[in-house]
């Protein structure tokens, strides 16, 4: 991928983690993680897909990653995700906003009920789009 | 009479071995490889205002070579901090064959326990059963390495697992959840003793709650993980500093010992090393030789040197580390509350299980989370990581890891020896768990999850994690201490019966491993092994 690619890719992701956009040391450190791990260029068909429909923005980010945790939790996208998961955490201003809670636990309870529901639906969504090119691939890799 | 001793290693065994010699009048000569420990970064600095001051601060935390990052399918719960890296760093061209082991090696001043995270549990006579001695025997070298090294711990119900011993110093400040987990304990304290087996108090830990000689007491940076820039936490190196403060001390460094050479009558005559700068190889000539490289580089240097003097390849049966499992666990009643990054952040209470034979025992040692690393822990929930994020966020406060500890013994087949890779002699290792050991991992597990539950927390399905062998690093077993004399022995003073003027001060003598880190007990072990050593002619 060129430095470019990496970059639009780092915005998408980031924003489906976080919320926000990513800062240019961010993208800078994904980058440079990409120059030195291994496994984060995919490995067959199923994941290229994966990859390219994560790419096309953050709704779709979350739909390709709740399908990767169930189908390809090694594989590349996830990978990806973990490391940028890691960059952020250690990077403020995303670092704070990342670890502690943002109400009170009536709130946080809230919040996970909504988001266990926006996974469900985001799973649901994955089966449809990949379940099809994940049979087609053979035997999963990740 | 003073007498010139030479020891191999700076680990924790070598600088107490060292420290002790040296007290007693004699002379010291350490050889060591010795990578050291970088300089603390921002020492003053609080983990928050750390993380907000640092230019590249994933380049601090995660690595230049992004090292610290957790990838998927690892299956660890912590990153290991890159500060550390120095810990593990190997010699160029260093290898090792192993299986069913995955063994870590240290070449780092002051070794494996520069990454501890401070646990001092003394053996009690149930966990000596197999040692030539008691518990009476080795209670004053307990005290002596407190007082040297400053040990905090109080009175309680691990008592029972934990003999007490004098200089202990006030416990340390227990952050919330801690606290909120001790005084729940305290609530179900009959259905935990009686109904699970089940015991739990402070942790008994090498951290400063006051000053110490020239060390200062803990503040509560929230560092721990990334390395204690105050050493308030201590490390061996800092015994190895006040060895190199003493005028009989000599520290040879960037040296690797690969063996030593014997005369007719079997003694050591001299240490053969490579020098780390050039390759050069160094002959050291040597009166009185202590190993304390630890158990698999002490067994690595006999080895090779028997087989450099007989052609022989010798294999050393009894090799033992610890069993681990971490066992992550989610308080219900603290999710949505807010933690304090400025908390000690290893353990600070510890919990006993108790079995049929007190040999076998279970210790575990609870940490509640604060300020390490969460992509480990996120990466593994079942949902996608915007999801898992949401749920962690919520939770971090409340989220916490038992790391469970289960003995060892020594058995034939787990054994050390050599293997030809390529015309070089490399160590190898030959390690399988006991059959019964799913059993007593699963009882434990069990038993631990039912305590959890009964203090309000939950341990997710299928994320207890069983570490692979070799990773607790408690290695020991190859060169027991026995009564009955026998080859690849020593005796009660860890004198080798195959070479007379050759003593081991680590892990290789014991000749049991019990549920407990052993680092302390290879301290005050070490400290009792240089008094014999060192006595006679």
């Amino acid at each position: 991928m060129t430095g470019t690619e990496l970059v639009q890719e780092c915005g998408v992701f980031t924003r489906h983690i976080s919320g926000r956009t990513a800062s240019p040391q961010v993208a800078e450190q994904y980058a440079a993680a990409h120059q030195v791990l291994s496994g984060m260029e995919p490995g067959d068909g199923h994941e290229r897909w994966l990859l390219r429909v994560a790419r096309l923005g953050p709704v779709a980010c979350r739909i390709a990653d709740a399908w990767a945790r169930l189908a390809a939790p090694q594989g590349a996208l996830r990978r990806k995700l973990v490391v940028l998961l890691a960059i952020l955490e250690v990077s403020p201003p995303y670092a704070e906003e990342l670890d502690q809670p943002r109400g009170g636990a009536a709130l946080e309870w809230l919040r996970i009920a909504a988001s266990g529901l926006a996974f469900a639906g985001a799973l649901a969504v994955g089966l449809v789009l990949f379940l099809p090119a994940r049979l087609a691939a053979g035997p999963r890799t990740g | 009479m003073s007498m010139q001793v030479t020891v191999v290693g700076s680990g924790a065994s070598g600088v107490h071995f060292a420290r002790t010699a040296l007290a007693l009048g004699h002379r010291v000569t350490m050889v060591d490889v010795g990578h050291q420990r970088p300089a603390a970064v921002l020492p003053d600095a609080g983990f928050t205002a750390l993380r907000e001051r640092l230019e590249n601060p994933a380049g601090y935390f995660l690595g230049s070579g992004f090292q610290g990052v957790v990838t998927p399918g690892h299956g660890e719960y912590y990153g290991f901090p890159p500060g550390k890296d120095y810990v593990f760093r190997t010699p160029p061209g260093f290898g090792v064959h192993a299986r069913g082991f995955a063994p870590l090696f240290s070449f780092a001043r002051g070794g494996l326990a520069e990454a501890w995270t401070g646990g001092c549990y003394p053996f009690s006579d149930d966990d000596l059963q197999d040692f030539p001695f008691d518990h009476a025997a080795l209670a004053p070298f307990y005290e002596e390495v407190a007082r040297r090294i400053g040990v905090t711990g109080v009175a309680d119900d691990l008592t029972r697992f934990m003999p007490l011993h004098d200089g202990l110093l006030p416990p340390l400040e227990l952050d919330e959840h801690s606290a909120e987990l001790l005084a729940g304990y305290q609530r179900h304290r009959r259905y935990f003793q009686t109904g699970l087996g089940c015991y739990v108090g402070r942790t008994r830990v090498a951290t400063l709650s006051v000053p110490l000689g020239d060390r200062q007491e803990c503040t509560y940076l929230g560092r721990c993980l990334w390395g204690c820039p105050r050493e308030s936490l201590y490390t061996p190196s800092i015994t190895l500093r006040e060895c190199l403060a003493d005028p009989g001390f000599t520290y040879l460094p960037g040296l690797e010992v690969r063996q030593f050479r014997v005369d007719a009558e079997r003694r050591v005559t001299a240490i053969v090393a490579a020098s780390l700068d050039d390759g050069s190889v160094r002959e050291i000539p040597v009166e009185r030789l202590v190993l304390a490289a630890g158990t698999l580089q002490s067994a690595g240097i006999v080895l090779r040197s028997v087989h450099a003097a007989t052609g022989e390849i010798a294999r050393l049966p009894g090799l033992m580390d610890n069993r681990q499992v971490l066992v992550p666990f989610v308080n219900l009643r603290r999710v949505g509350r807010r933690y304090r990054a400025d908390r000690y952040q290893y353990h600070l209470i510890g919990l006993g299980l108790t079995t049929d034979d007190p040999r076998a025992h279970v210790h575990g040692q609870l940490t509640t989370l604060k300020t390490a690393l969460m992509h480990p822990i996120i990466q593994q929930l079942p949902f996608d990581l915007r999801t898992s994020l949401g749920l962690a966020r919520a939770a971090h406060g409340a989220l916490g890891v038992v790391n469970l500890n289960f003995h060892d013994t020594r058995r034939e087949q787990n054994a050390v020896t050599l293997a030809s890779e390529g015309g070089t002699l490399r160590v190898a290792i030959e390690y399988a768990p006991p059959a019964d050991e799913p059993a007593r991992l699963d009882d434990a597990v069990r038993r631990l999850r039912a305590a959890l539950w009964r203090l309000g927390c939950l341990v997710p399905p299928g994320m207890a994690h069983m570490r692979p062998m070799g990773a607790s690093v408690h290695y020991a077993g190859t060169f027991p201490m026995t009564r009955e004399p026998g080859p690849w022995t020593t005796d009660a003073g860890g004198r080798s019966r195959d070479f007379p003027n050759l003593w081991f001060a680590d892990g290789s003598t014991f000749p049991s491993l019990p549920a407990k880190n052993l680092t302390f007990t290879l301290m005050a072990n070490a400290t009792r092994v240089a008094h014999h050593a060192t006595a006679g002619g």
